[in-house]
C-alpha cells in the first residue's frame, strides 16, 4: 500500500512519530526510546489498523499490517513474540537482552549492573585485574579478555581506556534494559553491552528510569 | 510523580563459617561481612506529554575482612586473623527529557559516584599469606554527563546529535606507607604495587542520520572523542626487600640476641627502589570514526545488512 500514514506512539509519555508508506509498502520509525508503542496505519478506503509492540534496547520490530475494506474496524495485537521474532530476518546483530521486569525482580549480589550480563549465554565474570580497580565487576563477553569490553550508556561510551574495565556505575533501579551484543552492527562499532537509561513512562507507573549498556 | 525506596540489610550476626571454610585458617574465626543498601527513585512529567525528569540513588555500606598474617619475632610465630575490608559507594543519577516540538527531543543525564574500598593488596614474592599493612585502600570518582538531540526531518530523515563528558579519578595507596618486606611465608609491610593513580577526562561528539529510501534503510554517521588521561604507575616506589627466611636462627651479629637484625635477606633484581616515580603524564589519545550501513529489505523475508565502519 502507497501512501498510508503511519503513527507511532509511545505509551509510555504519549509523544508520537509519524511517517508514510512509500513507493513498495514500507515504512519505518528510526532511533526510537525502548518502550511500549501503539501503531496505527490509515489509508483512503481502508479501516484503521493499529498494532501494540514493545521495543527493547537495540532491537528491531517488524510488523505487518494486513489493511481490510473500510467499515470493517480492525485491531491487530502483535506481542513481543511476533514483533521480535525467534528467528531474526532483519538484522545480523548477535546479542541477548535483559528487560525492565526482569531487572525489577531478578536478584543480583553486589546490584551492579554488569552482573547483568551473566543472565546470558557466552558472558562470565573475569579475574580482577588492577589495583586501581579493586572493587569493579569485569566482564569476559565471548572469550573475549574482560578489560576490553566496550560499555555504553545511551550510546555514548563508559570505558576507562587506562587499565580496562568500566567507569561509573548506575543505580539499578535507574537501568531500563540491559543488552549484550556480542556482534554489533556498524553503527556501534564495538562488542559487549548498551545500557538503556530510564525515560518517563506516564501511563505505566509515570516514570521510569532508562539506561541501556552494551557489553 | 512515581517513585520507590528499597533496603538491603544483611547484619553481621547473620554471617556463618562457610562450609569450605579452612577453619584452622585463622583459629576458627567466622569471616566477618555485613552489608547494607539503600536505593529510591523518583520521577514524573513536568510538563505533560512534554517534559520528564527521573532521579536514582543507591548506597551501599559493606564492611568484610581480609585473612591476614601477624608475624611475631618474639616467639617466631605467624598467626592469623581478620582484617577489616570496609566498602562505601554512593551514587546517583539524574535524567530529564524534553520534547521541545513534536520534531525534536532533547535528552540529557548526569551520573555520579564516590567510591571507596579497603582490600588486600597484591605481593611481590607470592607469599601464601599478607599482613594487614598489606592492604590498600582506593578512591574511584566517578561523574558522567550526556545529552542529546534528535531531529525528525522529515517522516524518513532523523538526525541524533549527541555530547558526553565524563570525569574519573582513581587513587589507589597502602594503608600505611613503607617497603615491602616479603618473607616465604608472609608479605609484610606495603604492597609494591601502590600508590598509583588513573586520571582521565573523555569528551565525545557523536552524531548519526538515519534515512529511509525505498527498500533501504541507510544509516551514517562519525564519532569524536578526545580522551586526556595520565597515570602514576607507582610499583616499587615503595622499595621491597626479599628475604629467605621467615625468622632468624642464629645471632649473626654477635650482639647477644637473637633477632629480626640477624636476618638473612637477599637483594634481588625486584628490591630496589625506583629514583624516578613512573609517571605517565600524556596517555591522551583520539579517536576518529564513521561508518555507513544499509538494512536492505531485498524481500519481506530477505534483508541484507551492509555496512563499512
Amino acid at each position: 500500500m502507497v501512501g498510508a500514514h503511519v503513527i507511532a506512539r509511545s505509551l509510555a509519555t504519549g509523544v508520537q512519530r509519524t511517517s508514510v508508506t512509500n513507493h513498495v509498502g514500507l515504512f519505518a520509525f528510526n532511533n526510537l526510546a525502548p518502550g511500549p508503542y501503539e501503531v496505527r496505519v490509515e489509508a483512503a478506503g481502508f479501516a484503521p489498523a493499529t498494532a501494540t509492540v514493545r521495543l527493547e534496547v537495540g532491537q528491531q520490530a517488524s510488523l505487518k499490517f494486513p489493511l481490510t475494506i473500510e467499515q470493517e474496524k480492525t485491531t491487530i495485537v502483535i506481542d513481543d513474540r511476533d514483533s521480535i521474532p525467534l528467528i531474526n530476518t532483519v538484522t545480523s546483530v548477535v546479542d541477548g537482552v535483559i528487560n525492565a521486569q526482569q531487572i525489577d525482580n531478578l536478584p543480583l549480589n553486589g546490584r551492579n549492573f554488569l552482573e547483568l550480563a551473566l543472565l546470558i549465554p557466552g558472558n562470565t565474570i573475569a579475574p580482577n585485574f588492577d589495583p586501581t580497580k579493586s572493587s569493579t565487576v569485569v566482564i569476559s563477553s565471548a572469550g573475549q579478555l574482560g578489560r576490553g569490553g566496550n560499555v555504553s550508556i545511551d550510546g555514548m561510551d563508559n570505558n576507562d581506556d587506562v587499565v580496562g574495565g568500566m567507569l561509573v556505575n548506575i543505580p539499578e533501579d535507574g537501568v531500563q534494559e540491559f543488552q549484550d551484543c556480542h556482534q554489533p552492527f556498524f553503527r556501534r562499532g564495538r562488542a559487549f553491552g548498551i545500557l538503556r537509561s530510564k525515560c518517563g513512562d506516564q501511563v505505566r507507573e509515570q516514570y521510569i528510569a532508562r539506561f541501556g549498556v552494551t557489553l | 510523580m512515581h517513585g520507590s525506596a528499597s533496603l538491603y540489610e544483611r547484619d553481621k550476626v547473620l554471617q556463618a563459617l562457610p562450609a569450605t571454610f579452612n577453619t584452622s585458617a585463622a583459629a576458627g574465626e567466622t569471616p566477618p561481612f555485613r552489608r547494607q543498601q539503600y536505593a529510591g527513585t523518583l520521577g514524573g512529567p513536568l510538563v505533560k506529554d512534554k517534559a520528564w525528569w527521573f532521579g536514582a540513588f543507591k548506597y551501599r555500606d559493606e564492611l568484610g575482612g581480609v585473612l591476614v598474617g601477624r608475624r611475631d619475632p618474639a616467639s617466631q610465630t605467624i598467626t592469623n586473623s581478620f582484617a577489616s575490608t570496609p566498602l562505601t559507594d554512593p551514587m546517583g543519577t539524574v535524567r530529564g527529557d524534553w520534547q521541545i516540538t513534536s520534531n525534536d527531543l532533547l535528552a540529557m543525564h548526569y551520573s555520579i559516584e564516590r567510591q571507596s574500598v579497603t582490600g588486600g593488596a597484591s605481593f611481590l614474592s607470592g607469599a601464601p599469606i599478607g599482613s594487614a599493612s598489606e592492604r590498600q585502600d582506593a578512591r574511584n570518582n566517578f561523574q558522567t554527563f550526556q545529552t542529546s538531540w534528535t531531529r525528525v526531518l522529515s517522516p524518513t530523515l532523523l538526525n541524533r546529535a549527541s555530547f558526553s563528558f565524563n570525569n574519573f579519578i582513581n587513587s589507589t595507596n597502602p594503608v600505611a606507607p613503607g617497603i615491602e618486606l616479603d618473607f616465604p611465608s608472609i608479605a609484610d609491610g606495603a604492597s609494591y604495587r601502590v600508590p598509583q593513580q588513573t586520571r582521565q577526562k573523555r569528551l565525545q561528539w557523536d552524531d548519526g542520520v538515519d534515512w529511509t529510501h525505498g527498500q533501504h534503510n541507510l544509516r551514517f554517521g562519525g564519532q569524536v572523542q578526545h580522551i586526556g588521561a595520565d597515570f602514576n604507575l607507582g610499583v616499587f616506589q615503595g622499595g621491597a626487600i626479599e628475604f629467605i627466611q621467615d625468622f632468624a636462627d642464629f645471632d649473626h651479629n654477635n650482639d647477644g640476641v637473637t633477632n629480626d637484625q640477624d636476618l638473612l635477606f637477599a637483594v634481588t633484581i625486584r628490591s630496589g627502589k625506583p629514583s624516578v616515580p613512573l609517571l605517565i603524564p600524556d596517555a591522551n589519545n583520539n579517536h576518529f570514526a564513521t561508518y555507513v550501513q544499509d538494512d536492505w529489505r531485498v524481500h519481506p523475508q530477505f534483508t541484507l545488512n551492509l555496512g563499512l565502519r
